[in-house]
């Protein structure tokens, strides 16, 4: 311990697409232990939202994630209407199911693609983006948007899907597992990934249900949590779907949680296409929501999400709480990244096993205080670490 | 009788008088209050009686007249919240992190947001704001304005 | 004799030497990228230059032109000298290559016993620039070049000698020229030395720092590893120093297997034929060196010197072995 160095990971580092500091204490190439400091990302969505009415907090929602803002909104909307207490319309029930899974699908190739990155494969990287593009094309049909889709509403949908816009959802459907399946084929056989990724960040089970771990992070240790499953929510409750677990809790079940939830959501998609009852998309409902209090969730491709909000009898809400999965699995990361007996973390493990979890910076920094619009006090106190960083300084 | 349902006589029993609210708001949605002082014990019976180990997040809420702090919990698909409440003069609240250790950061999250604090957790520093923010401003607060923070913090920027 | 000097000068200076090698060396680069570019179903590099080829000649006159930044901290003499060294070095290496002929500028008896020596004080400059750069990154990646050498060394050396093994029937001889002349009937690749070509492939991936063995420099670790602190000038320098090695190694590569800028069939060729020969074979090195990049994920360094001591080192010393011994055997 005593020859230990420590290494910053971050705010800025190439392994991170977003901003977080990792200390890693390293002796040799052996990480001893690794400390996390978060916060770069503030912009006070939670307090912005209670100077907003709901619908304006649905888009801001939105922005919390770039990757899964159906998930949010929806989160947002489903526990605004859980208050209010109405029915929705069947079909929009649908219509939110196959946006939740068609932003499952591309979220997960995304992370594919990055973790092939981290552990040096660019090719699989740059294949799976490939496809991913394809997935992208399609949410633009079906939404309106590549991003930031404002798919969702309080009280359904804004954007029926014809039947001609539901047979090329089928189609690309039919390609992608066809992809999908090769890829998985590519992540089994391909020795050097394998090598890079079997017990690698090792999350036992134990440690998963103590800490609260939440979504493929869970999963890939054997925990069968799923909120889809669990709680049914929009279609789910409709449709048979199975909950992927892996039980080896290293980087490689990761992956192959991600691959095969990847093949679940295309079935998923092509069931709800197929049950999709006609009718309405939405209906209409008042803009002041009865005092009360409301909990939406939702599987996001990253874990459990959570909102809480409570109204009081005005078209603003009075507290509006996000939980993103990332905050949930940060618990695990120092317990991955620690040396423990047999148990050894090398330097060149760090980059895939924080990834492993598919932290996103974004959606865990959300909440809290002020919107600063020239994005700064938080950048304040990481400039001596970025100095200290970028001027070597030696030890 | 249904699993909601099971779960307040649980706590009924083992509490009696100390639960001041228990409802079920549709299936799976399930609130309960109870005072601060009670707000540990229920979770040790959460997790001792019923098995339950997932925390989902835990919130807190500035009631003008009253803190609550609202761990929600996640039990065979039920979510259930018990609300906490604290009094606004003296805000604190037992740890949990010695039954449930994945409230670390939630804790965090709680104290440096509302000023409530946490006895018995291990380490209280920031989570999410910066290290030199002014003690004493907790953000989520209801007296602490949008625009005077916004004001505020730019001004001691420059 | 004043006119022999001033030959001997231009062909150092100019061709086949310095700038030959320079201009080889951009452009392999140029197609290293392009074809893993295409592996990777990506366009790669177009816009300067037709199908972008002149692309790495840009950069390096892009870089040329940047701010060259000294960290504070750094050693500044040994920081300052490794990439000039690094690119004096590899460009005396590839005096030695035969792009005509048989024999190179500088051709001696023994001279690739000093080609190895070259090769591994390349490291040890990496290893000083890495180390001197005073920078947590740097550091950690010379680290791990030193660590590298140790696992890929005795192969390379091995698949080397191996190849000048072909030269014991006839004329035993530690020389390119001696292993090239060897070649002109059948290349030393078709026979046992194919395996010889394999174990160099993989150890020249390693001394070039590419996937799978890219560890001293692996990006989402240690930034760019021993080369994080450098820019500029001095960045520019130390990537022509590596395109010029990326070159000498599928020329070497050419040379010892594929029988250098000899056709197939036996008989001399003229001074052109035998440079384009001697282009076309060290491609195909390259482009099986990118095709390795392209089909694998980066080792850990533990990976890989367990990978190399455990199976890189005995198959090179049996494919020594039996270079040396299958000759002489049939010579019974």
């Amino acid at each position: 311990m005593s020859t230990a160095i420590d290494i910053p990971i971050g705010p800025q580092h190439p392994a991170l697409k977003e901003p977080i500091n990792i200390t890693c204490y390293v002796d040799g190439e052996q990480v001893v232990g690794a400390k996390l400091r978060m916060g770069y990302n503030h912009r006070g969505i939670e307090k912005a939202g209670e100077y907003q009415s709901y619908i304006q907090n649905l888009y801001l929602a939105e922005r919390i994630c770039g990757i899964c803002g159906i998930v949010h909104s929806f989160s947002l909307a489903q526990a605004t209407e859980d208050i209010i207490g109405k029915e929705l319309p069947r079909r929009a029930d649908y219509i939110r199911t196959i946006g939740l899974e068609l932003n499952r699908v591309h979220s997960h190739l995304l992370w594919l693609g990055v973790a092939a990155h981290e552990v040096g494969f660019d090719t699989l990287f740059m294949y799976v983006w490939r496809d991913r593009e394809a997935v992208m094309d399609l949410i633009e049909e079906v939404t309106g948007n590549r991003v930031t889709y404002a798919l969702v509403t309080i009280g359904g949908v804004r954007r029926d899907l014809p039947q001609e816009r539901a047979e090329k959802v089928l189609r690309v459907m039919d390609l992608l597992e066809e992809k999908v399946k090769k890829y998985k084929k590519m992540c089994i056989d391909e020795k050097t990934l394998r090598m890079r990724c079997d017990g690698v960040g090792l999350l036992r089970k134990e440690d998963a249900i103590a800490l609260c771990a939440v979504g493929p992070t869970a999963r890939a240790s054997g925990v069968p949590y799923d909120v889809r499953a669990d709680d049914p929510h929009a279609a789910y409750d409709e449709i048979p779907f199975k909950v992927v677990t892996y039980d080896t809790c290293d980087v490689t079940a990761r992956v192959l949680v991600r691959i095969d939830e990847t093949l679940e959501s295309i079935n998923i998609i092509r069931e709800a296409i197929k049950k999709m009852p006609s009718g309405p998309i939405r209906v209409r409902l008042p803009r002041v929501v009865p005092a009360g209090e409301g909990v939406g969730r939702t599987e996001a491709p990253r874990g459990e999400v959570i909102h809480y909000v409570r109204s009081n009898n005005s078209d603003k809400p009075f507290r509006w709480k996000v939980r993103a999965p990332t905050l949930a699995n940060f618990l695990s990361i120092p317990v991955m990244l620690t040396s423990k007996g047999d148990y050894v973390v090398n330097i060149a493990d760090i980059p895939i096993a924080f990834a492993s979890i598919d932290p996103c910076m974004s959606c865990t920094d959300r909440a809290i205080k002020f919107v600063d619009v020239n994005d700064g006090k938080s950048w304040v106190w990481s400039l001596s670490q970025i100095k200290r960083v970028s001027h070597g300084g030696g030890r | 009788m249904t699993l909601e349902e099971d779960v307040v006589n649980t706590l009924k029993s083992k509490l009696g008088d100390k639960i001041l609210e228990a409802r079920i708001q549709r299936p799976r949605r399930l609130f309960i209050t109870v005072n601060g002082e009670a707000y540990k014990e229920v979770v040790k019976i959460l997790k001792n009686e019923l098995g339950v180990t997932h925390l989902s997040t835990i919130t807190g809420v500035d009631a003008r007249d009253r803190f609550e702090v609202i761990p929600l919990f996640s039990y065979k698909g039920i979510v259930i919240a018990i609300k906490g409440i604290i009094p606004r003069d003296s805000p604190s609240i037992d740890s949990i992190v010695d039954v449930i250790p994945g409230a670390f950061f939630y804790e965090k999250e709680v104290h440096e947001m509302f000023g409530i604090d946490v006895k018995g957790h291990p380490d209280m520093t920031h989570l999410e704001l910066p290290d030199d923010w002014p003690e004493g401003l907790y953000p989520l607060r209801k007296d602490v304005d949008f625009q005077d923070l916004m004001k505020r913090i730019t001004k001691e920027r420059d | 004799m004043m006119l022999q000097e001033v030959i001997d000068i231009v062909k150092v200076l100019v061709f086949p030497g310095f700038l030959f090698f320079s201009i080889l060396g951009l452009l392999y680069e140029w197609i290293d990228r392009k074809f893993y570019a295409r592996l990777q179903n990506r366009v790669g590099p177009l816009y300067t230059g037709p199908s972008g080829f002149l692309q790495p000649f840009a950069d390096f006159v892009k870089l040329m032109a940047k701010e060259d930044v000294v960290p504070e901290g750094a050693e500044k003499p040994i920081f300052s000298a490794v990439p000039v060294f690094a690119l004096a070095l590899s460009l005396f290496a590839v005096l030695f290559l035969p792009v005509y002929g048989t024999r190179g500028i500088i051709s001696f008896e023994g001279d690739i016993v000093v080609l190895m020596v070259i090769m591994t004080l390349f490291v040890v400059l990496i290893f000083l620039g890495g180390i001197s750069s005073a920078s947590r990154y740097s550091e950690i990646g010379s680290e791990r070049a030193i660590l590298q050498l140790l696992g890929y060394e005795i192969p390379l050396v091995a698949s080397v000698i191996g190849a000048a093994a072909v030269t014991v029937k006839a004329n035993p001889s530690l020389s390119i020229r001696g292993i090239v002349e060897a070649q002109s009937g059948l290349w030393s690749i078709f026979g046992i030395q194919a395996l010889g070509f394999a174990i160099f492939l993989l150890a020249a991936q390693a001394e070039l720092e590419r996937t799978p063995f890219d560890i001293p420099e692996a990006e989402t670790e240690i930034v760019a590893g021993w080369m994080t602190e450098y820019s500029g000038k001095k960045l520019a320098l130390l990537r022509l120093a590596r395109d010029v090695e990326l070159a000498f190694l599928c020329g070497l590569g050419a040379t010892l297997f594929l029988g250098g800028p000899q056709p197939v069939f036996p008989g001399a060729a003229g001074t052109v034929i035998s440079t384009v020969l001697f282009v076309v074979k060290s491609i195909v090195v390259l482009l099986i060196l990118t095709l390795l990049r392209a089909a694998m994920s980066r080792l850990r360094i533990d990976q890989m010197v367990n990978f190399a001591w455990k199976y890189l080192m005995p198959l090179s010393i049996l494919q020594l072995s039996l270079a040396v011994l299958i000759p002489n055997l049939l010579a019974f």
